[in-house]
């Protein structure tokens, strides 16, 4: 399922999430992740309460955003996010992207063209793909800031493609938009990651990571009781009479 | 200069670009200085004379952009990060690209005659079809200008665009958290609300049950 994993609605945005889906559905989107912190004012009154929804056939997930200063502050504020499907933090130092990596509670880690330079390592690479966090590609910056603020977000993203290819850790694609013309279709969004250089087929598996992120791959576990119940206690086939 | 004969000429093609919100009614000349913004500022001024882009036609929510053959897909990222055309914002969003200014402006016709046959159809209120609706409507060229100071949209004269409940909707100011908006156009299940004050202008994009929740809440 093609994924937008940030947008804004009303009363953050200018547009509802209905016209956003409208929208989304149109430019070729099945799901929209709503990072809005107060989700309620932003769920039509008839999903009240859930955090998954559809509008006019486009899944609508809850997110949230968590901005810490630390990681005690990140620690104190995940609390009041346990019941959320996805969610993500913005980024911070190297020390800081470590520790919230390894703490097994977010979704995603985003805001990377904000951080450091050195922020994002191949321990933090590792650490991702073996947590399965994402690392969050903005298209805000890129979309919206000219010069010297886009040149360093452009950077960014390609120094996290390099990671991605070479620790194979999962990315996903965010428009961050806040009215219905700040979404993109998927094409516009290939053209874009072509800036710094993401082929169409990365651009597509990143769309398609949030499925994954929601359906996580965890090991197989066999009970070795069950596996003992299914076989019949009158079951014959290792008698040796039969078989000769 | 002597112009260059045919078999030297750089070959060109041209992108169908769609605006919205709609109902802006953007002039070629606003159009091309966003465009030629966002393709200098993305790729230097080296790599927009190689774009070699131009604003061909504009007609409604559509325009022409013309570019060099190869380019078209940098034409394409440049023009998705336009946000405003003159102090409006909006987008720019290209649909089709093609060797032809003709085939494109068939595709703009064809565009227009499905809107008319959508909203001839837009009287229906099936829940089911309103999904589809939204992509049938958004085709519709409506003339709902936001600087404008008529609320009445593209059809509504005629009272085919929209169905009564609608027309309601379109006809009188609405109020949210005590805070009046002028709807601007309204479609199917869209309705685009403007609120112009003194020191900001404020654009809200709202589908009628959107509304219809937020006049039962207050």
């Amino acid at each position: 399922m093609i994924s937008d994993a940030c947008v804004y609605s009303y009363p953050l945005g200018s547009s509802s999430l209905r016209r956003m889906a409208l929208e989304a559905k149109h430019l070729g989107f099945s799901r929209l992740v709503c990072a809005n912190a107060d989700f309620k004012a932003a769920t039509p009154k008839e999903f009240e309460g859930r955090t998954t929804f559809e509008i006019y056939g486009v899944g609508i997930v809850r997110g949230a955003v968590i901005k810490a200063e630390n990681f005690k502050d990140f620690q104190n504020q995940v609390k009041k996010y346990d019941s959320v499907p996805i969610v993500a933090v913005n980024a911070g130092d190297n020390a800081f992207n470590r520790s919230v990596l390894t703490s097994g509670r977010i979704n995603i880690l985003r805001n990377i063209d904000g951080a450091p330079k050195n922020a994002f390592d191949d321990v933090c690479a590792i650490n991702a793909r073996d947590r399965s966090v994402a690392v969050d590609i903005d298209l805000a910056p890129i979309i919206r800031r000219r010069g010297i603020a886009r040149q360093k977000a452009l950077t960014a993203y390609a120094e996290i493609l390099k990671f991605q290819r070479k620790y194979g850790f999962m990315l996903t694609i965010s428009t961050g938009a806040r009215t219905y013309t700040q979404l993109r279709g998927v094409r516009e969004i290939q053209n874009l990651c072509g800036l710094f250089g993401m082929t169409d087929e990365e651009t597509l598996s990143a769309l398609n990571s949030v499925s994954a992120l929601l359906n996580p791959q965890n090991p197989v576990t066999v009970n070795p009781r069950d596996f003992a119940a299914t076989v019949p206690a009158d079951a014959s086939f290792d008698d040796g009479e039969e078989i000769s | 200069m002597k112009a260059l004969p045919p078999t030297l000429r750089v070959n060109k093609r041209y992108v169908l670009c769609r605006i919205v919100p709609h109902g802006l009614n953007a002039d070629g000349k606003a159009v091309y200085y966003a465009v030629y913004e966002a393709v200098s500022s993305l790729f230097g001024d080296a790599g927009a004379a190689e774009i070699g882009m131009s604003v061909v036609h504009t007609e409604g929510d559509w325009a022409i952009v013309r570019c060099t053959r190869g380019y078209e897909k940098k034409l394409q990222a440049a023009v998705s990060t336009v946000n405003a055309i003159g102090d409006m914002p909006c987008a720019i969003r290209p649909v089709l690209t093609s060797g032809t200014i003709l085939t494109l402006k068939e595709k703009i016709r064809d565009a227009q005659s499905r809107a008319e046959y959508g909203t001839e159809n837009c009287t229906e209120n099936d829940a089911d079809n309103e999904a589809d609706a939204g992509a049938e409507c958004r085709e519709d060229n409506g003339a709902g200008n936001v600087a404008a100071d008529s609320a009445e949209c593209a059809g509504f004269a005629d009272g085919k665009e929209c169905s009564e409940s609608n027309l309601l909707y379109a006809k009188k100011d609405i109020t949210l958290k005590g805070i009046s908006y002028r709807p601007v156009r309204v479609s199917r299940e869209k309705i685009d609300l403007y609120k112009e004050g003194i020191k900001s202008q404020d654009s809200l994009y709202y589908t009628i049950k959107d509304i219809e929740e937020l006049q039962c809440n207050q």
